[in-house]
């Protein structure tokens, strides 16, 4: 079997990471801190990848960090470079498509990082376990630049009967009322005309969609 | 005078009457072609002052005769189209009720029946919302590659809708990016939108 070191880099990139690097040492620095507690840290931080955003889970992931500090008498510091670690390698991890990562070359690369076989076996199961999928979607779909979308769409549609300037006059009449995600609330009128437009364009952009995946040029994209 | 249309006009109106009654027939003919026109356009004047300034010249009456002349035949364009008022009708009412010369009431019918229709189009879709859509632009755009992943294959629509403000006419661009399933959620909204509307109008 040829080594995989020929055919495919690592998943950490060409050289070690400093952070990796740095909590690797620390490992061994403070070999007082039992497995239990390692554990723990591997799970928080997969937490930390999947709540980034919730501030209550990162405030008691810092008390879990103070606790293992008192109750270990290990330097916070070197609790947080360690953790710090333990992220960064997951998220590596999560960056190449999901099928490049395969079980045993991943497992042989954090070998070649000098991590424990513990460690190793806690990271194969957060990254091949249950919440494998959603790991991967919430790093392709939240950690990028968003224009604002549409979070809903209420339309109205009326029909016109009679106004100041028309005793008889039976005209349809469109009000869309948009809410963005920054907290806009717009509510406009859509003249009959550009609704048709807009509905022939959606289709027209719905079909191109579709066609994209067909697209020569993205093929290169195939995972 | 109370089974005319214009019933609720002013005294202003008898006097235009009789200025337009000894008008020239031509002149008054093309005068009232041109407000046809623009009657029911929103905010925009008929004539600039330039113009009524030749009109004085020509019609040989002062701007402010003049003015409320054009004033008048506006608002009889916009009471007709008002009432959606047949030609027959209308041109009964001219001469029976409003005194107006056999010819220029010929001459003002003519002119409604021939702008009728856009006229009252015109009056149909002038807007009193505050905001309008006024144009639709997008463009399909391929995410390949981000911070958080390397290799992606993420077609995304980016829509910008142009809002147009009905009283400082200002235009306000809002980009809104669509994914595939938002945007086939959109166009079912959109599809279900056509369906109400075709039952409306059948």
């Amino acid at each position: 079997m040829p080594d995989h070191h020929s055919y495919q880099d690592p998943f950490y990139g060409w050289t070690t990471p400093k952070t990796i690097s740095l909590c690797v040492q620390k490992l061994k620095e403070c070999n007082s801190l039992p497995f239990q507690a390692i554990q723990k840290l591997i799970s928080m931080s997969e937490a930390q990848i999947l709540n980034e955003q919730a501030s209550s889970s990162s405030s008691s992931s810092l008390e879990i960090l103070m606790k293992f500090s008192k109750n270990h008498s290990i330097s916070i510091e070197n609790l947080l470079v360690i953790f710090n670690g333990f992220v960064h390698v997951l998220r590596l991890a999560l960056k190449p498509p999901a099928a490049f990562l395969k079980s045993d070359i991943f497992k042989d690369d954090l070998r070649d990082l000098k991590f424990s076989e513990q460690i190793i076996e806690g990271f194969h199961n957060i990254l091949f376990g249950t919440k494998r999928d959603q790991l991967y979607n919430i790093i392709q779909e939240r950690d990028r630049p968003r224009l604002p979308f549409l979070q809903s769409f209420d339309w109205n549609l009326d029909v016109t009967l009679t106004t100041a300037s028309l005793s008889r006059c039976i005209e349809p009449l469109l009000f869309f009322q948009f809410h963005t995600t920054d907290n806009r609330c717009l509510t406009f009128e859509v003249p009959i005309k550009k609704f048709n437009e807009l509905r022939y364009n959606t289709a027209l952009l719905l079909k191109e969609m579709e066609e994209v995946d067909g697209k020569q040029a993205l093929k290169l994209l195939e995972t | 005078m109370s089974s005319s249309i214009f019933s609720d006009g002013s005294s202003k109106i008898k006097t235009s009457i009789q200025h337009i009654n000894s008008l020239d027939e031509a002149k008054f003919k093309k005068l009232v072609q041109r407000i046809a026109e623009k009657t029911g356009r929103q905010n925009e004047t008929i004539f600039t002052i330039d113009e009524l300034n030749k009109l004085e010249n020509a019609f040989g009456l002062s701007i402010d005769n003049i003015k409320q002349m054009i004033e008048s035949i506006e608002y009889m364009f916009l009471q007709s189209a008002y009432h959606l008022i047949k030609p027959q009708i209308l041109e009964n009412d001219l001469i029976n009720e409003q005194n107006f010369d056999e010819n220029k009431a010929k001459i003002f019918v003519e002119q409604w029946s021939a702008n009728a229709k856009e006229i009252v189009e015109r009056l149909k879709t002038s807007h009193i919302a505050s905001h309008s859509l006024s144009d639709i632009r997008w463009t399909l755009d391929v995410g390949i590659t981000q911070g958080s992943k390397s290799k992606v294959k993420r077609p995304i629509a980016i829509y910008e809708f142009q809002l147009k403000n009905e009283q400082t006419k200002q235009i306000e661009n809002i980009q809104t990016e669509f994914n595939k399933d938002e945007l086939y959620a959109f166009f079912e909204k959109l599809e279900s939108i056509q369906s109400q509307l075709d039952t409306l109008m059948t």
